[in-house]
């Protein structure tokens, strides 16, 4: 990779007195806890990610998109071949899986579901900050995404950054202060630019190299997880997964994006180190895939589907939730796999985890104070 | 508004040679009359052609794949192909003639509202589309219908080529067609529907959630829509007509939001084909779709939630034009100019960098010689650079990664990561054809705030600081990047 510094040094000088300085005396080092969400937009199939292998059905409903060669885990469901380094962690007691799981939204439209996976709330484009950003919001805790925008998410929460790797140079910091003083009446560009004064230098890095590729953004995120000053919180996202046509099987294009959410959690496994023990990380995804295959050996868009959660906060590996079954008078509107439990309960309860916090606080402040029982001893216990 | 910031908030602003039209609405309703030429002066090449390029390179590749198993001859055949297919060029061929129309042509109010459609009726980025067929069917099919219905708009668009292959309508079939009654009597599995695009034809082009639709609505739409597809094919090359094949259509009457569709006509290849057009003539005419189209256009426009008496006179305007775009075009802008200010629009990526360049004078995207190719050497820097740039602001238009199309809010555009790539950009002015050697920088940069502000004295006063401090490109960030260039 061929790198070269995106700022000049001399002109670096007002960005290091304003960074933050956290003295390694004060020793909270060892207790920072990391979670990474890894958003998988288009309707992530938890039935080709985790199949159901207890009865043919599935196999049955899926001729020519079927897993053939899954990795079985326990007597009744099995991983997808592509989910080789979740496999890894889940003989290390490092990975499980929470089932037959949704947010509470059943209308099948992405744009709404994306919406409401990030918001946390049950009404499509109303609320105008995201759970993971509420939840922060008196956190003490940095965030990075690994994407363009600054995915709706984390909005609401305070230290916020984003970031992908890029070529161009930023001006100097001198430079820099000419647009803080003209933006000093917008407060949502004069915060922008403030994180930007302050990032470390290694986010001012430019590369040449313009990949996108999944491991090289996992390896970005990985390194600054590990600062004991860096981020605690980091979000990816992967577009792709509403495979309507020719979905695959063990490959093909639903199993090609697995694979990268696969790379990822192995990527910052290494990364991480001894900070993987530390860390969990959680998918999240808008509705799961119907379970009949279509016309075009594809799916539709469906309702339940699956959490894959990996790391060392975990316990034990185990399969969590209440399987509905895949007998059509168990399904969702008869073609869906069913959700037995609001997956924010889940999310909520990793949050409380992470954070530290009561579990009952974390609902009030993130998730609206809805109905969500605590799944902490279910994950954790 | 007042006269610089409306064109700069409908329009790209203005030219340094630009004359300050004296009535600017005026200015830009009469943009939305007629279709302006393309001004580009190097070869148009037609959609068809486009298609015949693309089904020349996919069956050459998937040949090339299956016989040559050689790994390096296979690389250099590879390398052939692309370059004698044009795989590489040809997106950024089309996004250099839709630049050049903006920066240079005398319709840019029109060209914004054709870059806003485009995105409406959005193709992802998959299949090899974005490379060899959006930009040419938005320029040749998009283009023409903007003087049009919006009925008919929507029809035209639902079958171009790229719409059906990226929302799979050309998989769906029946389930009780008479293609999967002849498959069950032969004992083969069924091929039967595929639902996406049947979904986004309500949901993204017409009536959007708010409509209230079901679950059966949505399959009622897609039984409507099947037995559209590709016609004509051979095995192993992609079709490249769009047409009707009612042995594929789902038969009976389909009930899509309360309202029948029959089938109708008596040919059985024709059978039900009127169906897909009294479905989007009852959609376009509903409530459902007036509202959140003229929704759309007023947070396109005016600000991010916008307000109903802004709204209205869209509506107003389309219920008397009976849906006519050249009216529905021209209350957006009376609605504009009238409520323009004192809201603010955050621009698009792709916006802000082609006005950057129109106020400038910039030699952006850079002279069309440049983009004679002779489909056998690599690429070159000049060449490249059009998509590169717009990659690293994020906003390929070619390249949605969801039907949606790109966001158009400031939550959705503002972050660190893209701020720091348009300061970045200015940062190295040559990149966007803003050379040292020519005019001072600093001249070029107080020359477009006189030009395009209708109150140029803040942007003045910081580019007066700087002026003893021999700072040339940071005239340019300061100006470019500023608030009142980046929102409007």
């Amino acid at each position: 990779m061929n790198i070269s510094r995106r700022i000049f040094l001399s002109g670096s000088a007002s960005l290091i007195v304003s960074a933050p300085i956290i003295s390694r005396a004060f020793g909270s080092t060892s207790t920072k806890k990391n979670l990474v969400v890894i958003m998988l937009r288009g309707g992530m199939d938890g039935l080709t990610a985790v199949p159901f292998i207890g009865n043919n059905i599935l196999k049955k409903a899926r001729p020519d998109i079927g897993v053939d060669k899954p990795i079985k885990i326990t007597s009744d469901f099995a991983l997808h071949p592509q989910l080789k380094k979740f496999k890894k962690l889940w003989d290390k007691n490092k990975a499980s899986i929470f089932h037959a799981t949704s947010i509470p939204y059943t209308g099948r439209s992405h744009f709404e579901g994306q919406y409401l996976m990030e918001s946390g709330g049950t009404v499509p484009y109303y609320d105008k900050t995201g759970w993971l950003g509420r939840a922060l919001e008196t956190a003490n805790k940095k965030s990075l995404s690994i994407s363009l925008p600054m995915p709706l998410i984390l909005r609401g929460g305070k230290d916020l950054d984003n970031f992908m790797p890029s070529a161009n140079r930023l001006p100097s910091d001198e430079t820099l202060k000419i647009l803080a003083a003209d933006y000093h009446d917008d407060e949502a560009l004069s915060n922008v630019l403030r994180t930007i004064r302050k990032r470390p230098i290694a986010m001012m890095q430019t590369s040449k190299n313009s990949s996108q590729d999944v491991k090289r953004l996992a390896k970005i995120a990985g390194q600054q997880l590990v600062q004991p000053n860096g981020p605690s919180i980091a979000v990816f996202d992967i577009a792709g997964f509403d495979t309507h046509a020719d979905q695959g099987g063990d490959n093909g294009e639903h199993a090609k994006k697995l694979k990268q959410f696969d790379e990822i959690i192995g990527t910052l496994e290494d990364e991480l180190g001894s900070a993987f023990e530390d860390t969990i990380i959680v998918s999240l995804t808008e509705f799961g895939r119907t379970v009949d295959q279509n016309g075009g050996s594809g799916t539709e868009h469906g309702y339940g589907s699956a959490i894959l959660m990996a790391g060392g906060l975990l316990p034990k590996s185990k399969i969590i939730g209440d399987w509905p079954g895949l007998e059509k008078k168990n399904l969702f509107e008869g073609r869906d796999l069913d959700s037995s439990i609001d997956a924010r309960a889940v999310y909520a309860s990793i949050l409380a985890r992470v954070l530290d916090r009561d579990h009952k606080e974390i609902v009030k402040n993130a998730f609206f104070n809805a109905n969500l029982p605590d799944m902490t001893q279910r994950i954790f216990g | 508004m007042k006269t610089k910031a409306f064109i700069r908030r409908v329009g790209f602003g203005l030219k340094p040679d630009e004359q300050v039209p004296t009535n600017p609405l005026d200015w830009a309703k009469e943009q939305m009359l007629v279709v302006p030429k393309l001004i580009w002066p190097g070869r148009i090449y037609s959609e068809k052609e486009m298609l015949d390029i693309r089904v020349d390179f996919t069956t050459s590749e998937d040949k090339l794949q299956k016989t040559e198993k050689d790994p390096s001859k296979a690389k250099a055949k590879k390398r052939k192909l692309y370059r004698r297919t044009g795989r590489k060029f040809f997106e950024r061929y089309e996004l250099a003639i839709r630049h050049h129309q903006a920066v240079y042509g005398n319709q840019p109010v029109f060209e914004r509202f054709w870059h806003f459609w485009g995105n409406h009726f959005a193709i992802v980025d998959k299949n090899k589309l974005p490379v060899f067929n959006t930009g040419p069917m938005q320029r040749e099919q998009l283009r023409p219908l903007m003087t049009g219905r919006f009925a008919d708009m929507v029809y035209d668009m639902t079958l171009t080529w790229p719409m059906i292959k990226s929302l799979d309508n050309f998989k769906s079939r029946g389930p009780n067609s008479a293609f999967n009654v002849n498959r069950r009597r032969k004992n083969k599995p069924e091929k039967g529907l595929n639902e996406n695009h049947g979904r986004e034809l309500l949901e993204l082009h017409t009536i959007s959630p708010q409509a209230g639709y079901t679950q059966v609505d949505v399959i009622n739409a897609a039984y409507i829509m099947t037995g559209w597809g590709f016609i004509g094919g051979k095995k192993g090359v992609e079709a490249k007509k769009i047409g009707y094949q009612g042995s594929l259509h789902e038969p009976g009457t389909h009930t899509v939001l309360g309202k029948k569709y029959k089938t109708e006509g008596f040919s059985s290849k024709t059978k039900g084909k009127k169906q897909l057009r009294n479905l989007i003539e009852n959609l376009c005419e509903s409530e459902d779709c007036i509202n959140f189209i003229a929704w759309k256009l007023c947070r396109h426009f005016i600000c991010d939630n916008p307000k109903p008496e802004m709204i209205k006179i869209i509506i107003d305007a389309w219920k008397k034009s009976k849906g006519m775009l050249p009216d529905i075009h021209k209350a957006v802008l009376e609605a504009t100019w009238k409520y323009g200010e004192p809201e603010q629009k955050f621009l698009s990526p792709e916006t802000w960098l082609i006005q950057i360049a129109r106020m400038t004078g910039a030699d952006w995207p850079g002279n069309p010689k440049i983009f004679e190719y002779d489909f056998e050497s690599r690429l070159n820097y000049k060449q490249k650079k059009i998509s590169w740039i717009l990659g690293e602001l994020g906003h390929l238009p070619f390249r949605a990664k969801q039907p949606n199309g790109f966001p158009d809010t400031e939550a959705e555009w503002l972050s660190q990561e893209y701020l720091v790539r348009r300061i970045a950009l200015v940062n190295n002015p040559t990149q966007i054809g803003l050379y040292k050697n020519s005019l001072p920088l600093i001249d070029i940069s107080k020359k477009m705030v006189n030009k395009n502000f209708d109150d140029p004295r803040e942007l003045l006063g910081i580019l007066r600081k700087l002026e003893n401090k021999n700072s040339n490109s940071n005239s340019l960030i300061a100006v470019l990047c500023s608030r009142k260039v980046l929102k409007v």
